[in-house]
């Protein structure tokens, strides 16, 4: 570490860095209307969304100083900094400080947001500027940013695990943000509520790391007594947690497992993972910039992060490392089958989203976590891209999402239309653009792992690695599939595929579109003041009147100069982001000396052996051979346009295709056993223990007590002379209860 | 000289036939007199216990003068109330008739559970 | 055997008869003569005791006032013997005599069996004479005394009140 004497002001400029979006939120909340109002609405958005920028780009630009001035300054490995600010909860046997940890795991993670965030702001203020509620999308944007750096930039588990919920507060206000359609805001709620079950794993991890330190601070491995007072108080921070776990995870190798799965749970939930994904195609409902900056570059990439992070217990635990790799070559193959079935340009995207997000996790679960960073750095670029390339084409067909009216976009939207091929050739892996870097490296990682061969008696490395290739003949299939549908030629029956759809048809297409509400559909006899009313009018004028319908006389236009910037700076990215990263080995020193302590590796992870040679020396060639497949494979089936089993009729999809469009029942299914099976089973517990056992106690009662009552009924029977009956013999007791001295 | 048990025995004879009479008369007038003979039983024994003081041979009570009066100013004030409770007694059993000529106890049972 | 001991036997022995006629007469004319005789008994049997104020005031307030009232409500009322429905002897007469036997051989076993053979001072003579409790009545008890009459005030003004009640 080197000695912090020169560097004050990193002290506050990493805080600014932080504090920088919040400002910004704070602005856009308290102000926004208000900007609107004095300036006018044209005027004042401009500066908003200015500021918004503003704000973001001075976190960025805040992050290139820190990289400039201390990490091209000095070796990577000692470039590790602990910032303390203030205690936020302080315990005798617990200190929860607010510290920023920057090293260059977290840098990269701060680059990565800022500068893709501050790109989509600025898009975002071209996207966003007919929306009714301009501030509040910054609003929320911004305080994304936020927390998303506390997220990254956290010295404690317990601050992360503020800005992961943060992130995700934001990720639901954001796939919500057209709340007033009942789909988005299902949506939104769906994704909150799965990001629940991962939150879960993480929390039950964090407890588990702080239930493993603080039960075995009265000895350590070496058999030496930790005494409370050498147990730093500050035990949920990185260096401490980094200090002690090694020795404890050693003599505990089942505690690593266990701690490691359930930090995997929370990241599969945040990251999309194989059962958890199924928020993340619903989450398109949101706004592209948000699906571009949230669904698809930052915050599900913090799973990635989570695991870098805290890759050390991991490492603890080749089973939890296989289940990781597992998990995500799963998912990666499963979410690009499912891509095959989506028409709608957003889910294609989101699929192959959560496809590469497995991609990340097959690099992580081998081992190979700084592989699982660089595929997140040059995903996010190419991702980005892609979305807000898709963005732009959904712009320009007037909010029209399914690829089968479009085609043909060459002629109309050239630049989107190279921005969005670069970007298709990134994530198919074309050679020497980022994407091809990046999964080259992940299944380098794969084939030659460090890892175990034989893992309950399957070699997993492999395995993950032959997946990994196959999934990428899968990635350039579907993706050029969806450029040659978007961009490709458009002819059936000699025209334009939305020069088919007959004017003035809005049902079908409002239904489509994102964010389109139809007053129709709700009632307003309640609406007094008229307020949901006014809201609806503004915000469907901005589809019906200014953006016209999509109908048979749309022309599409090129999207405004500040979203284009965007797009051509993005696809700059993605051509030569990956090249640049990855040469003289780059990222990998830089990422591979991030933690602030060295420990001795399990054995376990030394030196196994993989029969892999041969596939090594000639991965370049299968990898180029599988894009080329895929290429192949869509270039003769969508290069005459769109084919005819994959047109409106969906009766004459394929049934694999169907069935993929369904998400293989995934979703279904989902529901069907724990939305209706838990319904069942909680009628069932409804049944036996609420009607038999607690109705049965309390009607016990209730019984019990009007048993007693018939039976007192007797006494009372309204005959006087029966009552002094009983009188008489109450008194002859009580007589004879004093005569036998019983008063005394 | 007459031994006070000699009286509680009178005292305790009319008490029980009182009682008896209670329950198993069903007119309410002579269930009303048997309650009258009951209170005479009872003023009956605290006469007789205000001249013969048992309790004082145990020693423990010196009894003053007007202690000895006690009884019998009890019985005086019993003799108040109950003049007072037939006097109110008696003119519930005339509505009780007026309304109802042939009146039988067990038929009064408008109260019952 | 000396003529006090002749005079309480014969007293309790018709007070008893008396109480005995009470309950089992058929008529309440019948009851209500028997219950007389029980009370000047009591009156005379008071007059043993030497509480000769109680032994008058029984007889005045008793036999005077208040079993004048019960022959004035009986006969008032017309009231006749029990119909065949109310029958004296029925099935209450076993738990009937059953408490009584019961109190009868409590108390006996318990209060009066150990009184016999006990000795125990005896009041003074004219401990019950009219002085005495008027004396006592007048100072001590003054307070209830006044309590007393306002009992009797409201006793009036209640049977008056339920006497006259519309039916």
């Amino acid at each position: 570490m080197i000695s912090l004497e020169n560097y004050n002001w990193l002290h506050s400029v990493i805080i600014l860095m932080v504090l920088m979006p919040f400002l910004g939120a704070l602005f856009q909340a308290l102000y926004g209307k208000l900007t609107e109002c004095l300036l006018g609405v044209k005027s004042g958005r401009w500066l908003l969304g200015s500021l918004a920028f503003t704000f973001v780009g001075t976190s960025f630009g805040l992050a290139l100083l820190v990289v400039k001035d201390i990490f091209l300054k000095h070796p990577a490995d000692v470039c590790c900094f602990r910032f303390t600010y203030f205690d936020w909860i302080n315990l005798e046997v617990l200190r929860v400080p607010v510290e920023m940890f920057l090293d260059p795991l977290s840098i990269t993670m701060v680059l990565l947001i800022t500068g893709v965030g501050s790109l989509i702001h600025l898009y975002s203020t071209a996207y966003m500027s007919d929306d009714a509620e301009y501030s509040r999308f910054f609003t929320y944007l911004n305080m994304f940013i936020g927390f998303m750096l506390i997220l990254v930039l956290s010295n404690n588990l317990l601050l992360l695990f503020v800005g992961w919920e943060g992130v995700g507060l934001c990720s639901y206000l954001l796939i919500g943000f057209w709340y007033k359609n009942l789909e988005n805001a299902k949506a939104a709620n769906k994704a909150f509520i799965v990001n629940r079950i991962g939150d879960l794993g993480l929390l039950l991890g964090i407890f588990s790391i702080a239930f493993l330190l603080h039960s075995t601070y009265g000895i350590n491995s070496a058999g030496n007594v930790i005494t409370p007072q050498i147990l730093d108080p500050r035990w949920l921070s990185y260096d401490i947690i980094f200090g002690l776990l090694p020795s404890i995870l050693t003599s505990y190798p089942d505690y690593a497992t266990a701690i490691a799965l359930l930090l995997f749970v929370g990241a599969m939930g945040k990251s999309a993972q194989f059962p958890l994904y199924v928020w993340l195609p619903d989450a398109m409902a949101g706004p592209t910039p948000v699906s571009a900056l949230i669904h698809a570059a930052t915050m599900v990439t913090s799973g990635i992060f989570l695991l870098n992070r805290m890759h050390m217990v991991f490492e603890f635990s080749p089973y939890a490392s296989a289940i990781v790799s597992v998990v995500g070559a799963i998912t990666a193959v499963w979410a690009a089958l499912i891509a095959f079935g989506q028409t709608d340009i957003k889910k294609v995207l989101a699929y192959s989203t959560v496809s590469q997000l497995g991609y990340m996790f097959m690099a992580c679960g081998v081992g190979a976590y700084w592989v699982g960073m660089f595929h997140v750095l040059t995903h996010a670029f190419f991702k980005a891209l892609l979305f807000l390339g898709s963005g732009a084409v959904i712009y320009a067909m007037a909010h029209e999402q399914d690829m089968r009216r479009y085609g043909n976009l060459w002629r109309y939207l050239p630049v989107t239309g190279i921005c969005m091929m670069i970007g298709t050739f990134a994530i198919a892996g074309i050679p020497l653009l980022s994407g091809f870097w990046s999964k080259e490296a992940i299944l380098h990682a794969a084939f030659e792992s460090s890892y175990p061969a034989n893992l309950l008696g399957v070699d997993v490395a492999t395995l993950v690695g032959w997946t990994g290739v196959f999934v990428a003949i899968l990635t350039s299939a579907y993706m050029f599939r969806m450029h040659l549908l978007t961009f490709g030629i458009p002819f059936v029956n000699g025209a334009e595929r939305w020069r088919l759809i007959p004017a003035h048809d809005h049902h079908h297409h409002h239904s489509e579109s994102e964010g389109a509400v139809e007053s129709e559909k709700y009632d307003f006899s309640d609406d007094t003041f008229n307020f949901y009313r006014r809201e609806l009018c503004s915000h469907g004028c901005h589809h019906s009147d200014e953006h016209h319908a999509l109908d048979k006389n749309h022309e599409p236009k090129e999207v405004p100069y500040s979203m284009q910037v965007v797009l051509v700076i993005l696809a700059i990215l993605s051509i030569f982001g990956g090249f640049f990263l990855h040469q003289h080995h780059f990222l990998e020193h830089f990422l591979s000396s991030s933690s602030a302590v060295s420990w001795v590796k399990p054995e376990i992870l030394v030196d196994s052996y993989h029969d892999n040679h041969g596939v090594l020396e000639s991965l370049l060639y299968i990898s180029i051979l599988a894009v080329t497949i895929g290429m192949s494979y869509a270039l003769i089936v969508y290069s005459r346009g769109l084919p005819e089993k994959e047109g409106y009729n969906e009766e004459k999809w394929s049934r694999f295709r169907l069935f993929a469009k369904d998400g293989f029942m995934f979703d279904s299914s989902l529901s069907r056993i724990f939305g209706r099976g838990g319904y069942k089973l909680s009628e069932g517990f409804w049944y036996v223990f609420d009607n038999f056992l607690i109705d049965g106690i309390v009607n016990m009662f209730g019984k019990l007590s009007s048993i007693c009552g018939e039976m007192t009924r007797f006494f009372q029977n309204g005959n006087i002379r029966f009552y002094i009956f009983m009188m008489s013999l109450a008194i002859l007791v009580i007589i004879f209860y004093i005569l036998k001295g019983g008063l005394n | 000289m007459i031994p006070l048990s000699a009286y509680l025995s009178v005292s305790l004879f009319l008490f029980l036939t009182g009682l008896v009479g209670i329950i198993i008369r069903q007119s309410p007038v002579v269930m009303f007199m048997c309650i009258e003979m009951m209170l005479n039983a009872v003023n009956l024994s605290f006469v007789s216990f205000a001249r013969y003081a048992p309790w004082v041979a145990s020693g423990d009570i010196t009894q003053t003068a007007s202690q000895w009066m006690t009884g019998e100013i009890t019985v005086l004030f019993v003799m108040a109330v109950a003049a007072a409770e037939v006097a109110v007694g008696l003119g519930m059993i005339m509505s009780i008739y007026k309304n109802e000529p042939d009146v039988n106890v067990d038929a009064l049972s408008n109260l019952k559970g | 055997m000396q003529g006090r001991e002749i005079l309480f036997i014969v007293l309790s022995l018709v007070a008893c008869f008396a109480g005995l006629g009470v309950v089992l007469a058929k008529h309440p004319i019948k009851s209500a003569l028997s219950l007389v005789v029980n009370m000047f008994s009591i009156a005379f049997l008071y007059f043993t005791l030497e509480a000769n104020m109680l032994g008058i005031t029984q007889i005045m307030v008793y036999v005077g006032a208040i079993m004048v009232l019960f022959l004035f409500v009986v006969m008032l009322l017309n009231i006749g013997s029990d119909r065949s429905g109310m029958k004296i002897l029925d099935l209450k007469l076993v738990p009937a005599i059953l408490i009584a036997l019961l109190m009868f051989s409590l108390i006996s076993f318990q209060v009066l069996y150990p009184l016999f053979g006990m000795q125990y001072p005896v009041a003074d003579e004219g401990f019950g004479s009219p002085e005495a409790i008027g004396k006592s009545l007048f100072s001590q008890y003054v307070l209830p005394f006044e309590v007393a009459s306002v009992l009797l005030l409201v006793g009036i003004v209640g049977a008056i009140l339920l006497a006259r009640r519309k039916a």
